[in-house]
C-alpha cells in the first residue's frame, strides 16, 4: 500500500484536489481514504451508537444504500491500518497536518514531510503520478497474503515469520523510535540474494523479507520475514538463516533515539 | 597528469561528518581507490580519525566501487577511472 496525504488551510480546495486523485489512482488498483473530520459521523445517543456505547468493539450501521463502520479509533494510524488490512493499494489520507506522513502541500501550509506542493490546478495525473512515487508500505498480512498466492504453496507444510520490532526497554536506557538509514540500490541487491539463497535449499518453498527505513517509533516493526517451508525442521533453519544474513550483509543502518540522547548503534558496538 | 571525478556516496556518521550524502571529489594524486579516499579526506579533514589510522583504512569501513565490495590489499592496488562511484560506510546494523 502506498500513503499521500493532502493537507492545506481551509477552503483551500482539499477535498476537491482528493476527487480527483482517487479517480485518477483508482485507475492504478483499488483506493481507499481518510478523511478528517471535526463533525461528528453518527449523532450521539442515536441507536446506531448505542451499539457502540453498549461495548461492541465494532458497529456496522446500513442503510439502504450504504454501509458505515464505527470503531473506537480517533489517530490517522488506526485508520490507515484498517485500509492495510483490506488490502488497497492507495490509501489517500485528507488533513492529519501533524502527521508524518507524505504530504501533497496545497498553497504556502507548513508541514513536515510535504513531498510536492500544488495549487488548485493540478491535474489528476499530476497528483497521481506523486501518490505512485512514494514508498510501498508493506505489512506482514501483505507478505502472508503473497506467499499464498505462490502456486508452488501446495508443496508447503508450514509457513514462519520474524517480525522485528523497536525495543524499547534495555539496559535501563528508553527508547523513543530508531532512524534507519539504507543504501537502497545495494541493499535491494543484497535482500534478494538472501532470499534466493535460501529458496534454493531443500524444502524451502518460498521466502519474502521487507526491511523498512527512516523514523520507526518504539514498539512498532522494523523487519518481516516470511518463510514457506515442506516441514518445520527447514523452516525455523530459513527463519534464523535469514535474520542473521540481514544483520551482516544488508548495508542499513540505525540510529537510537533514547530518552538522553542520540547515537549509531553500530558506534557502540566498535 | 592524471585528473579524475570520483562520486563518493557516504553513509550514517561518515554521511554526518561530511555533511553531505553523495561528493564529487577531483583526484590527481593517483589512481588507485586509496588515492581516491585519501582525495576524500583531504576535503573533509573530519572525517579521517573516522577511517584512518596508521596510514590505513581501519578495518571497519566498507568500500564499494561501482556496487562491487572491495577489500584488503585491493584497495591500495585496485585502480579507478573517471565517473567510478565509490561507497563507503561502517559496519552495517539493520535488522
Amino acid at each position: 500500500m502506498k500513503v499521500i496525504s493532502v493537507v492545506g488551510y481551509k477552503k483551500t480546495g482539499k477535498t476537491t484536489l482528493v476527487e480527483r486523485l482517487v479517480s485518477e489512482l483508482k485507475k492504478h488498483g483499488t483506493v481507499g481514504t481518510v478523511k478528517h473530520s471535526r463533525d461528528e459521523i453518527l449523532p450521539y445517543g442515536g441507536d446506531t451508537d448505542r451499539h457502540l456505547d453498549s461495548g461492541a468493539a465494532v458497529t456496522i450501521g446500513v442503510t439502504p444504500t450504504r454501509s458505515i463502520k464505527i470503531f473506537r479509533n480517533t489517530d490517522v494510524n488506526g485508520a490507515l491500518r484498517e485500509l492495510a488490512f483490506e488490502g488497497v493499494d492507495f490509501a489517500v489520507v485528507e488533513g492529519f497536518k501533524e502527521s508524518g506522513l507524505p504530504k501533497i502541500a496545497i498553497g504556502d501550509v507548513e508541514a513536515q514531510n510535504i513531498v510536492a506542493r500544488v495549487d488548485i490546478s493540478a491535474t489528476g495525473g499530476q497528483l497521481a503520478a506523486i501518490a505512485m512515487a512514494q514508498p510501498e508500505q508493506v505489512t506482514l498480512f501483505d507478505l502472508l497474503a503473497k506467499v499464498r498466492r505462490n502456486p508452488e504453496i501446495r508443496k508447503a507444510g508450514a509457513i514462519g515469520t520474524f517480525t522485528g520490532i523497536v525495543r524499547e526497554i534495555a539496559k535501563g536506557e528508553t527508547t523513543k523510535a530508531l532512524e534507519f538509514e539504507s543504501f537502497e540500490a545495494v541493499a535491494k541487491e543484497r535482500i534478494a540474494k538472501i532470499e534466493s539463497d535460501l529458496k534454493a535449499m531443500e524444502g524451502i518453498v518460498d521466502v519474502l523479507i521487507h526491511h523498512k527505513t527512516g523514523r520507526i517509533e518504539a514498539g512498532d516493526d522494523i523487519v518481516y520475514i516470511v518463510v514457506a517451508a515442506g516441514h518445520r525442521q527447514e523452516l525455523f533453519v530459513a527463519l534464523r538463516e535469514a535474520i542473521e544474513r540481514i544483520k551482516e550483509e544488508v548495508p542499513i543502518w540505525k540510529k537510537e533515539l533514547t530518552v538522553s540522547g542520540e547515537y549509531w548503534v553500530h558506534d557502540e558496538e566498535h | 597528469m592524471i585528473f579524475m571525478m570520483i562520486r563518493f556516496r557516504l553513509f550514517a556518521n561518515f554521511r554526518e561528518a561530511a555533511k553531505q550524502k553523495d561528493v564529487d571529489v577531483a583526484v590527481s594524486g593517483g589512481n588507485t581507490i586509496s588515492d581516491a579516499i585519501k582525495a576524500l579526506l583531504a576535503r573533509y579533514p573530519a572525517m579521517e580519525p573516522m577511517m584512518f589510522q596508521d596510514g590505513r583504512l581501519k578495518q571497519y569501513v566498507n568500500v564499494l566501487l561501482n556496487g562491487q565490495t572491495v577489500k584488503g590489499e585491493q584497495i591500495a592496488s585496485m585502480t579507478v577511472k573517471d565517473g567510478d562511484e565509490i561507497a563507503l560506510f561502517p559496519p552495517v546494523s539493520g535488522g
